[in-house]
């Protein structure tokens, strides 16, 4: 005990150091208790993700969307192999990032304040937002958050679906661009018309499109007069009179083709002085013609350098070439007023080029009147709803609607501003189907009131169909995720089964499903879980040939037939299916380790209403479900076999206990109801004796005398019998017993046994075992007291008693150094009666050691004897681990073990054998 | 019949144990009177005084009652159980023999108002020793109840212990 605690305990009362130790002792438990918890729950969560790592790894393994999962702590515990090639990350520096450290800042914090709903159980979906790879492009991705499941369903984590809808973006972008600059050119022509031949108008909103078109600063129109260009509009930007020679106006007057400056200060075609108070850098001008005269510029300008994009000169070139021959006929107008036919002519012309230009569009375009039948359509359009363009002229853009989105298209076209674009489901010619994203703008008269509507048309049917198969997938995975939980959540086979299916028809539309297991013994196949509709079936075992051959359904391959009433020879399923309706009908096997234990089958009412992604599906669930069942029906034959296997042992183990009871009655009443018989033959023989003593001959006497020592004899054997009956009946009464004290108790009351003799007693450390103190005592006693007897022979007789670990249990060893025993004798010694020695070389009815063999089995434990003739014996006994088999002190390894005392060989005369060290000393049996 | 006015009654079915138990108390005191009831029902109707025993009403108890444990019909426990229950055997000097020391019976014994309990050695010269020894005390050292023989007019039947 370390000093500062005896010093504390000394000066302390019991009741303070009880009360001390009792503190303690609840907060260690506490404590303990804590940190068990703690280790055990992050135990418990390190196991659930390392499970989920794995689910994970094998599903999305092969999956085109990007995969990742955190854990609780916001830890990566998984990221699949397209999530990698999105991110450019491999999956160990994703695991060094911080948490979503793989998103644009901008978009990660959105969507960490949406988070809540996650960690809640909830789920994010369509979230869209930029991803920043590494060294790369920022890309777009669509992605759902589901929260992540251990097989009890307690959320250990976040699993992120992400689909790379870059091309998509860019596509949008662009497409928003066009639409805006297809409905300008729309716009200006309007103007124009509107306009009448107010060129000072019709200039005017030219510069006002092009600046807004192009995004810049300012822009002017500039026409020429001799060797000058003389702005006409110019719209938020001065416009000087400029030399055409020496500006790039000019130099694209000359020329007659676009001129761009991306930085007006250090090229070399442009005379900056005239710039450089207006603060322009960029620049972009187009030549106005009519015919294929110049006859002005359309010039935009901004204050930032490489302000405009290829784009923006290709809306200028459009703008610039449409409204030349405009404006050139309102100057020419004005002239000569007369000439209105010219005019229509020219406007025709322009009409014409306009048409030209959006039948080349990549986008249907469509212009209504005012009640919105279409009064036009472009190429573009017919292509796409698969008509000729003729017969669309006359109906409605809705007649072309789906009737699903025609809600969405009326509520969305019909705002008088226009401009938004909406997703809508088109039907084409032919039945299918096209996704267009779709806008409208008015078209309003010179007195503002609508006169009609232009719209566009873009096919994102690819797009839909990924985001649907984004969809899809994400559902597949929640499936095969849902499904791998049923299937840990331990259930029946015919549970997991309706689980299974369940799930399926959510995925894949049929009228009937079921699932199927193959017993090949009896040749049976039985019906595990099935629905037709919404109700649930059940049926009788079918033969196995019913449904296929035997053959074709070992072979474990996936069937489809499209139409069964075209099936020839057909299996005797197919006609009761064909009675409910079904045309067709998709099996999927069921394969544990490559055999089918059974089947999936879809029966749909429609000819061919399986598709591929069907298939793939059904096979998905397909897997883990065989592996569910397997494992169900092992777990079923399991807890069948354990408990017939309990069954059997309870029925043994209640005849062993009958049995054993009628032996002990036996064996008592035996010990006792001889007793009295063999008195009867020791008293009398001893009172023939007594009584005719004198007159008896000699032999009588000597007869009467052995009747006498029978008797006695058989008496000792009765006791023995006794006390082995009464350790066979006598309840265990276990507690802690300090085998030190026991043994010191046992050596002093044997003193008598060894007066006089020397005995070398060698007692080492021993442990405190929980058993039957009163019985322990007893089995020392025999093992102490036999090792004193077999030394009797020797001059120096010694005794060692220690402590081994044998069996997973601390057994007492007690050896000597006496006569010994042949080991192939060894077994012999524990039974009752056996004596490996002449009764008249040593004493004893050999009782004793079938007496420590029964104290050691009452216990649970056992005994055992090593020796050699002439070389000593060691006697071992356990006490069975009972609840309890502890220990109190730790025991040293065999090798360093020393003797706990090595006291002197004392000859018993001269010094006392060691006394009791307790003075209540548990009564020894008699 | 057992005579009314006896000093020792010995309640024992088997007629040896009978004899080699009657031995070492007449070796010790030739004159003690001694009765043997064969079953436990007779010793109740001696000691109670009833049945055939009707007239003993009054008479003094043995000074020492000597039951066996096992009797055929009552055995030594119930003849026990209903001498302590009636108030004219209460107090009567009872010494149970067991045939070996279970602890139940003993328990049970003393439970039920044995004054001693006695292990009958197997081996005879013990048995004789013990026989002796039991009769030296409860006829000579022991002082007996009032309702029982010396306190009743008796003389004590060993006048000095051997």
């Amino acid at each position: 005990m370390p000093p500062a605690i005896a010093d504390f305990l000394a000066n302390r009362s019991p009741q303070t150091i009880a009360a001390a130790l009792g503190v303690l002792l609840v907060l260690l438990v506490l404590l303990a208790a804590g940190l068990a918890v703690q280790l055990r729950r992050r135990r418990q969560a390190e196991a659930a993700a390392a499970d989920a790592r794995g689910h994970l790894q094998t599903v999305t393994a092969s999956m085109r969307e990007g995969v990742i999962a955190y854990d609780m702590r916001y830890q990566l515990i998984f990221a699949n192999p397209a999530f990698e090639r999105l991110t450019g990350f491999p999956v160990e520096d994703l695991r060094d990032q911080e948490f979503l450290q793989y998103i644009h800042p901008d978009d990660r914090r959105a969507l960490v304040e949406e988070w809540d709903r996650l960690a809640q159980g909830g789920s994010l979906r369509d979230q869209e937002y930029r991803v920043v790879p590494r060294g790369g492009q920022v890309r777009w991705t669509s992605s759902s958050w589901e929260p992540l499941r251990d097989e009890a369903g307690r959320q250990i984590g976040y699993l992120g679906t992400e689909f790379d809808i870059t091309e998509r973006k860019l596509a949008e972008e662009a497409m928003r661009l066009d639409t805006e600059l297809f409905q300008a050119v729309i716009e200006i022509q309007q103007a124009v018309g509107a306009a009448g031949l107010d060129s000072a108008t019709v200039v005017r909103v030219i510069a006002d499109r092009s600046q807004w078109l192009t995004g810049a600063t300012g822009a002017v129109i500039e026409a020429i007069e001799g060797d000058e260009l003389v702005p006409l509009a110019h719209i938020g930007t001065a416009a000087p009179r400029l030399k055409v020679e020496g500006s790039l106006s000019g130099l694209c007057v000359r020329t007659g083709e676009l001129q761009r400056s991306d930085d007006v200060l250090s090229d070399p075609r442009i005379e900056h002085t005239a710039y450089h108070d207006l603060g322009v850098r960029s620049l972009l001008v187009v030549p106005l013609k009519d015919e294929q005269r110049t006859i002005g510029v359309l010039k935009v300008v901004s204050t930032r350098p490489a302000a405009f994009s290829d784009r923006d000169a290709k809306a200028l070139r459009l703008l610039g070439g449409l409204m030349g021959a405009a404006l050139a006929h309102a100057a020419t107008f004005e002239g000569r007023q007369s000439r209105l036919e010219e005019r229509t002519r020219a406007l025709q012309e322009s009409e014409q080029r306009f048409k030209q230009l959006v039948d080349v569009a990549q986008e249907g375009i469509w212009v209504a009147d005012d009640r919105g039948v279409i009064t036009y359509v472009n190429q573009r359009m017919a292509e796409l709803l698969g008509q000729q363009s003729g017969a669309l002229l006359g109906h409605q853009v809705f007649d072309f609607i789906d009737s699903g989105s025609r809600a969405l298209g009326l509520r969305a076209l019909s705002r008088p501003k226009g401009g938004e674009s909406v997703d809508l489901r088109f039907h084409r010619k032919d039945g299918s189907e096209l996704w267009g994203l779709v806008s409208s703008s008015p078209i309003t008269g010179r007195d503002g009131a609508l006169v009609g509507s232009v719209g566009m048309l873009t096919d994102i049917t690819e797009r839909k169909r990924a985001e649907e198969r984004l969809r899809r997938s994400a559902e597949r995975l929640t499936m095969l995720h849902d499904m791998d939980q049923a299937v840990l959540a331990a259930r029946s086979p015919a549970e997991i089964g309706r689980a299974a299916l369940g799930r399926l028809r959510r995925m894949v539309p049929c009228q009937r499903c079921t699932v199927v297991i193959f017993d090949f013994q009896r040749r049976e196949a039985r019906l595990l879980a099935g629905f037709a509709g919404s109700l649930s079936l059940s049926a009788a075992p079918l033969p196995l040939d019913h449904l296929s051959p035997a053959e074709v359904l070992r072979r474990g391959a996936v069937r489809y037939i499209e139409d069964i009433t075209t099936v020839e020879a057909q299996p005797e399923i197919y006609r009761r299916l064909r009675e409910d309706g079904i045309r067709s009908v998709l099996s999927v096997p069921l394969l544990v380790d490559g055999e089918a234990i059974g089947e999936v089958n879809l029966g749909a009412t429609s000819v061919a209403a399986f598709d591929a992604e069907h298939r793939d599906i059904a096979l998905e669930i397909a897997t883990p479900l065989a592996v569910a069942i397997q494992h169900a029906r092992l777990r079923e034959e399991l807890a069948r076999k354990t408990g017939e296997l309990e069954r059997r042992l309870a029925e043994r183990g209640a005849a062993l206990r009958a049995a054993t009871a009628e032996l002990e009655t036996l064996l008592y009443s035996v010990s006792h109801d001889l007793r009295a018989p063999l008195r009867h033959l020791s008293g009398f023989s001893q009172l023939l004796v007594e009584d005719a003593g004198a007159t008896l001959d000699p032999a009588v006497r000597h007869y009467a005398e052995r009747i006498r020592e029978g008797a006695g004899r058989m008496a000792a054997m009765l006791d023995d019998l006794v006390m082995l009956s009464r350790v066979g009946r006598q309840d265990l009464l276990r507690r802690d017993v300090p085998f030190a004290t026991l043994v010191e108790d046992v050596v002093s009351q044997l003193a008598p046994e060894y007066d006089g003799r020397m005995v070398d007693w060698q007692i080492e450390e021993l442990p405190v075992l929980d058993c039957d103190p009163a019985l322990a005592r007893l089995a020392l006693r025999h093992l102490i007291g036999n090792a004193l007897k077999f030394t009797r022979t020797r001059e120096r007789a010694v005794i060692r008693v220690r402590a081994v670990e044998a069996e997973d249990q601390t057994a007492i060893v007690v050896e000597d150094n006496g006569v010994g025993f042949k080991m192939a004798y060894a077994g012999k010694l524990f039974g009752v009666f056996q004596r490996l020695h002449r009764s008249d070389e040593f004493d004893g009815n050999g009782a004793g050691l079938a007496l420590v063999q029964r104290i050691a089995q009452k216990h649970g434990g056992r005994a055992w004897a090593e020796g050699e003739v002439e070389r000593g014996a060691r006697f071992y006994i356990t006490f069975g681990s009972g609840e309890t088999g502890r220990r109190s002190g730790p025991l040293e390894p065999e090798a360093e073990r020393r003797p706990r005392a090595a006291p002197e060989p004392t000859a018993a005369g001269d010094q006392p054998a060691p006394s009791p060290r307790r003075s209540a000393a548990p009564p020894a049996l008699p | 019949m057992i005579p009314p006015e006896i000093d020792v009654l010995v309640v024992q079915d088997s007629p040896p144990e009978v004899e080699l138990t009657l031995r070492p108390l007449r070796d010790l005191a030739p004159e003690c009177r001694i009765g043997v009831a064969q079953d436990g029902e007779e010793a109740l109707d001696y000691l109670l005084a009833r049945g055939p025993y009707r007239h003993r009403l009054g008479s003094p108890l043995p000074r020492l009652v000597l039951i066996d444990l096992k009797l055929p019909k009552l055995d030594g426990v119930e003849v026990l159980r209903a001498l302590r229950a009636s108030h004219r055997t209460s107090s009567a000097p009872v010494v149970m023999m067991v045939p070996a020391a279970e602890p139940r019976e003993l328990a049970q014994c003393y439970q039920l108002g044995a004054n001693s309990c006695i292990r009958k050695p197997v081996a005879f010269p013990a048995f004789y020793e013990t026989m002796q020894s039991v009769g030296r005390y409860w006829l000579s050292l022991n002082e007996a109840p009032p309702n029982v023989g010396a306190a009743a007019g008796h003389q004590p039947i060993l006048s000095t212990p051997s």
